[in-house]
């Protein structure tokens, strides 16, 4: 009978750190898309477009569809500002279903369509000097690729997830699907794409201690 | 029964210690930007992920020696009665 207050404290402790553990897990998102999301492709099961959680530098970033630019800059013969409708109408689309981990420790299969980052720098005429793709968004998160990586495993600058259009929360109008790359290397509301020869060139994460290949077979530390 | 007594209390208060760092580090992966303002950007994502991935096999050891002492210390109580 003596430790009953003792036990009570601790009860009451333990349902309290429960209660904030789990608030997280509790919040539910219900985006808002222009179309129904598929959650099965060629019979494989999809995660949906609320199962991600938010974790980006600023917030979701409203970027308008009409104004919208995406520059292909740096080490280029012919720099491009393509408008939304430029890369929607001019380019090849591919469809593919890529699952993104992130280093939290969640991870979502997706099915993404969009078009290749290949496609839309060659118009931009590269320079044989240029050697990675520095990657630019709306709310000045950035990384970066080597070139060759985009062009060998053909990587998807996606605009729909799940045959909805991408929503505001999710990066709309454009997302790098960094296929076999841990979560933080998938560049959401993509401005700009640098062609650079430095090789050195550290983004938003990597500059503070993240692994600057981001490979999802190494630690995502940066040794 | 002296040091006995020192381990198990020694082990209760590193649990306890563990258990809010576990917890604390825990909040600095999921909600960053509070805990690093919160800490001034001491506790960073980064540095949360490395000392909570660290602390795991010391968490799970104190939590089996803890038990072993509860346990070990309710199986004497039954004896003795």
């Amino acid at each position: 009978m003596k430790n009953t207050p003792s036990m009570i404290f601790l009860l009451l402790s333990i349902q309290i750190l429960l209660m904030v553990s789990f608030t997280g897990c509790l919040e539910q998102q219900n985006i808002q898309l222009d179309a129904v999301e598929i959650r099965e492709y060629k019979g494989e099961k999809l995660s949906s477009v609320n199962d991600f959680r938010e974790n980006s530098i600023k917030g979701p970033q409203q970027i308008n569809k009409s104004t919208y630019q995406l520059k292909i800059t740096g080490r280029v013969d012919a720099p491009k500002n393509y408008t939304y409708d430029d890369i929607i109408n001019n380019f090849q689309y591919y469809k593919k279903v890529v699952t993104l981990d992130c280093v939290e420790g969640w991870s979502v299969k997706i099915l993404w369509e969009g078009f290749l980052v290949k496609d839309l720098i060659s118009e931009a005429q590269p320079d044989p000097s240029a050697k990675i793709l520095i990657f630019k968004a709306y709310d000045g998160y950035t990384t970066s690729f080597p070139i060759n990586y985009t062009t060998d495993n053909n990587i998807l600058l996606a605009y729909k997830m799940n045959n909805a259009t991408l929503p505001v929360e999710r990066g709309f109008p454009f997302q790098l699907v960094a296929e076999s790359k841990w979560g933080y290397k998938w560049i959401k509301w993509v401005t700009e794409i640098e062609l650079s020869d430095n090789l050195n060139y550290k983004g938003y994460w990597e500059s503070r201690g993240y692994s600057n290949s981001g490979d999802q077979n190494e630690s995502f530390i940066g040794k | 029964m002296k040091i006995l007594r020192i381990m198990k209390t020694l082990t209760h208060v590193l649990l306890t210690i563990v258990i809010i760092i576990f917890i604390i580090t825990g909040f600095g992966i999921s909600n960053y930007q509070i805990i690093e303002s919160l800490t001034g950007g001491t506790l960073s994502k980064l540095t949360s992920f490395q000392i909570h991935s660290n602390l795991i096999i010391p968490l799970i050891i104190l939590l089996v020696v803890h038990i072993a002492f509860s346990v070990g210390k309710k199986l004497k109580k039954e004896n003795h009665l």
